[in-house]
């Protein structure tokens, strides 16, 4: 009788403790499927697209969002079969058409950021504001995702983005 | 009077009401049936054009619909993806500028409603007819879809009254076209129809009417004594049908050609057209016959109307530079009693007719059942008749002819005899009329030439070289055949020569005594045979006439015989004809000589010569 009136608090207890997990767990498929559909309103250079591949690299420390953006695997970018690639901070990441910084130290996006600055690769990058040199920075308020674009590092490396998309920012540093 | 009769024709047409009844319905029904048809031929192509510029303006607009639906799906696609509402919603709002789109919604592929835009005041609702014709509204959907996925269904709900404008305006014009169109082809069929009552009209007439008078015919002639006759019955009138026919028609026409006949025809047409009354109605059914209903009559007016045709006709009538008398008798029948029906009725002033003209022509007659059995008897006749030559009922009988003088026999005159067994012994003024209507006269006049010839080529092979044959020829065979080859072929096949043979004319042969007959009689004497004037003194032979003719004897009638020496007058009558004669070249010959008081004072008279029962019967050759 004791425990069955113990039941209620303890599931209470429980979903309060779960929320913020599942809440976090959501936000990251969130994020994820922003990523990936920000790869469909951009438009490369030419000749800077692999043959039958889009390769998304994946840069983050924590393993929730590696797993959220690792579901994408096997969708397709304009046609190209997207292949998410986690990588480290201090690989080599030439082969990617777009980087996704995720969570990770300052001083470590700092340095992935000027790595690829002057490359055609399109940079994402979490962050409630702004964050300096990554085309599009993405914050979450409330349930929704919302993203800030950097035109100025977009146009500098020859990338284009859907006048769509662009309607669709938060914000536009040009 | 060609115009006189032209109108009378007219107001006949019309009086008759007249195309008959059932052709006016007929007509009628034809005129609604062509009008429904035309109405309705331009109905389906009315509707058939409007339903076409449905589809049409339905595929425009739909066009036009998955035009805006697909730029504004495009630009939501990115709305809906980051999951942008607000922005999807703005996308939708651009469909304000165009007011046909009632509500625009967006659903995310659960079914949830991502975004919305309604018109302001699309709540109108669109009138019955447009809903009941699916031209209310119009709904339209079409996925949202990225990277070959679909993210989204855009769902467009259109108010079609644009189209339902455009669609008012085409009708009224199509309409307004179609009953352009159907008055036109009215206008147009009014005309045809006029023309073709016209033509009907036209059929009418002539299945009605005679084409050569103007006079109803036989056809027309049956159904309006019919109806006349049901009037009669039902009022309990009576009414008379006079059937006429003309006296002399068949000489005219056998003589002087069918046109001269037909122009007789016509004049005669027009001059009934001007004695009878309009309402006595005059119909020709046929050759020479006509009738004349009176509806109401009673026996004294028909015998009134009867004689005033007779004096109309009686007239000569200047055809072709010819003065034609010709007269006519009528045979007069009354409904009820001499027949109930159009044929009995016809049938009794037919049998009437022919007692008017038995009775001497220019006459006419009422019917009566005698007269029945003697058509009956007549039908008879000839019937037999038409056997009598094939079956070898006829033959020929021979009168001695005699010199009053001396008594010497010195011809015969050939008389034929039909023993019929269905009739037995026939008199010649029995069937000779009878074969004379009948044209057989030809057939019976050939087979007593050739007789004659025959028997007389006998008699002058048994040394009775003197014989002389005298056989009759009737007027009938005057006209149409060939007399004078018959007669030719007659001697030829009896190797009889032409002064044995002596043909015996009456006086109606003669009468008119057209260059015709003058002609046949000229080459009858070119041929050596004789001519004798038979029956002389009853007719009207006129004595400029016998000067002028080919004739070699008179035979004085047995009429003037009979009687003397007692009767004075007949005394008189035979001495002026005797008298005459010889002062013309003529020899005389009396008939019905049957004493010998009358033998010696016709002998004394200077009549040479005689036949009668004094001499003998006419009696078989043998």
């Amino acid at each position: 009788m004791r425990l069955r009136l113990l039941r209620f608090p303890c599931l209470c207890l429980m979903l309060a403790l779960a929320a913020p997990a599942r809440a976090a767990l959501e936000e990251n498929e969130a994020r994820a499927a922003v990523v990936y559909h920000l790869t469909l309103f951009a438009e490369w250079p030419p000749g800077s697209q692999r043959e039958g591949h889009f390769n998304l690299c994946v840069l983050t420390e924590n393993e929730n969002s590696a797993h959220a953006l690792a579901h994408l695997n096997g969708k397709t970018v304009k046609g190209a079969r997207l292949v998410i690639w986690r990588k480290h901070p201090m690989q080599d990441l030439g082969a990617c058409q777009a980087v996704y910084l995720s969570e990770m130290s300052d001083p470590l996006r700092d340095h992935v950021i000027n790595k690829l600055a002057g490359l055609p690769v399109l940079t994402i990058a979490n962050g409630d504001i702004p964050v300096p040199g990554a085309m599009i920075s993405l914050g979450v308020a409330g349930e929704r995702v919302y993203f800030d674009i950097d035109l100025s590092v977009v146009q500098r490396v020859g990338l284009r983005l859907d006048a769509k998309l662009l309607r669709l920012a938060r914000s536009i540093a040009k | 009077m060609a115009h006189d009769s032209g109108l009378t024709l007219i107001h006949r047409i019309a009086r008759m009401s007249q195309t008959p009844k059932p052709l006016a319905d007929h007509r009628r029904g034809w005129d609604r049936l062509n009008w429904l048809s035309t109405a309705l031929a331009l109905g389906i192509a009315t509707l058939l054009l409007i339903s076409s510029e449905t589809t049409t303006l339905r595929e425009d607009f739909q066009h036009r619909l998955a035009t805006q639906a697909s730029l504004v799906a495009a630009n939501s696609a990115a709305a809906v993806v980051f999951q942008d509402a607000l922005s999807a919603r703005d996308n939708l709002a651009a469909f304000r500028h165009s007011p046909e789109i009632l509500s625009a919604r967006i659903f995310l592929p659960g079914g949830t409603l991502f975004a919305d835009y309604h018109k302001g005041g699309a709540n109108e609702e669109s009138p019955p007819w447009a809903r009941l014709l699916g031209l209310d509204r119009i709904e339209y959907q079409r996925p949202l879809r990225l990277e070959n996925m679909t993210v989204a269904e855009i769902r467009l709900v259109a108010d079609l009254e644009p189209l339902r404008a455009r669609m008012l305006g085409f009708i009224a014009v199509v309409l307004g076209a179609a009953l352009f169109g159907l008055f036109i082809a009215q206008a147009l069929m009014a005309r045809l129809r006029r023309a073709m009552r016209r033509a009907e009209d036209d059929m009418v007439r002539m299945a009605h009417y005679d084409t050569l008078t103007g006079l109803p015919n036989r056809a027309f002639f049956e159904i309006h004594t019919e109806q006349v006759l049901a009037r009669a019955a039902a009022a309990g009138q009576r009414a008379a049908l006079l059937f006429f026919d003309l006296d002399n028609f068949k000489v005219v026409n056998d003589s002087l050609g069918h046109p001269i006949g037909d122009q007789l025809l016509k004049a005669v047409a027009a001059q009934l057209g001007q004695v009878v009354r309009q309402s006595d109605n005059l119909s020709r059914l046929g050759g020479d016959e006509f009738t004349l209903l009176i509806e109401g009559a009673d026996q004294h007016q028909a015998s009134a109307i009867a004689e005033h045709v007779i004096q109309a006709l009686h007239q000569p009538f200047p055809i072709d530079g010819h003065e034609l008398s010709i007269g006519a008798s009528i045979g007069i029948a009354l409904y009820p009693d001499d027949g109930d029906s159009v044929d009995k009725l016809l049938r009794s002033a037919d049998s009437a007719l022919y007692a008017a003209k038995a009775a001497g022509k220019h006459t006419w007659r009422f019917f009566s059942a005698a007269m029945d059995e003697q058509a009956q008897h007549r039908l008879v006749l000839e019937a037999g008749l038409h056997r009598a030559l094939d079956r070898g009922e006829l033959r020929m009988v021979y009168q001695p002819i005699v010199d009053l003088g001396s008594g010497h026999l010195i011809g015969y005159e050939a008389l034929m005899r039909w023993n019929s067994p269905e009739l037995g012994e026939v008199l010649p003024a029995q069937f000779i009329p009878v074969a004379e209507e009948t044209g057989l006269i030809h057939a019976l006049g050939d087979f007593a030439l050739r007789s004659a010839c025959a028997q007389t080529r006998c008699w002058l092979d048994e040394g009775r070289t003197e014989l002389v044959v005298s056989v009759n020829v009737s007027a009938r065979q005057f006209y149409g055949r060939g007399l004078v080859e018959s007669v030719r072929q007659a001697l030829a096949a009896a190797n009889l020569p032409p002064s044995h043979l002596d043909l015996e004319i009456t006086e109606t042969a003669l009468m008119g005594a057209e260059q015709e007959v003058v002609d046949i009689l000229n080459d009858l004497h070119a041929l050596g045979v004789s001519l004798s004037l038979d029956d002389f003194g009853i007719g009207y032979a006129s004595l400029s006439q016998l000067k002028r003719l080919p004739i070699h004897k008179l035979k004085i009638d047995r009429n003037f015989v009979m009687d003397i020496p007692q009767d004075s007058d007949d005394v008189a009558i035979t001495t002026a004809i005797v008298g005459m004669a010889e002062a013309l070249g003529l020899s005389v010959v009396a008939e019905g000589v049957e004493t010998r008081e009358q033998q010696a004072f016709l002998a004394a008279l200077g009549c040479h010569r005689g036949q009668g029962y004094l001499f003998g019967k006419p009696e078989p050759a043998e």
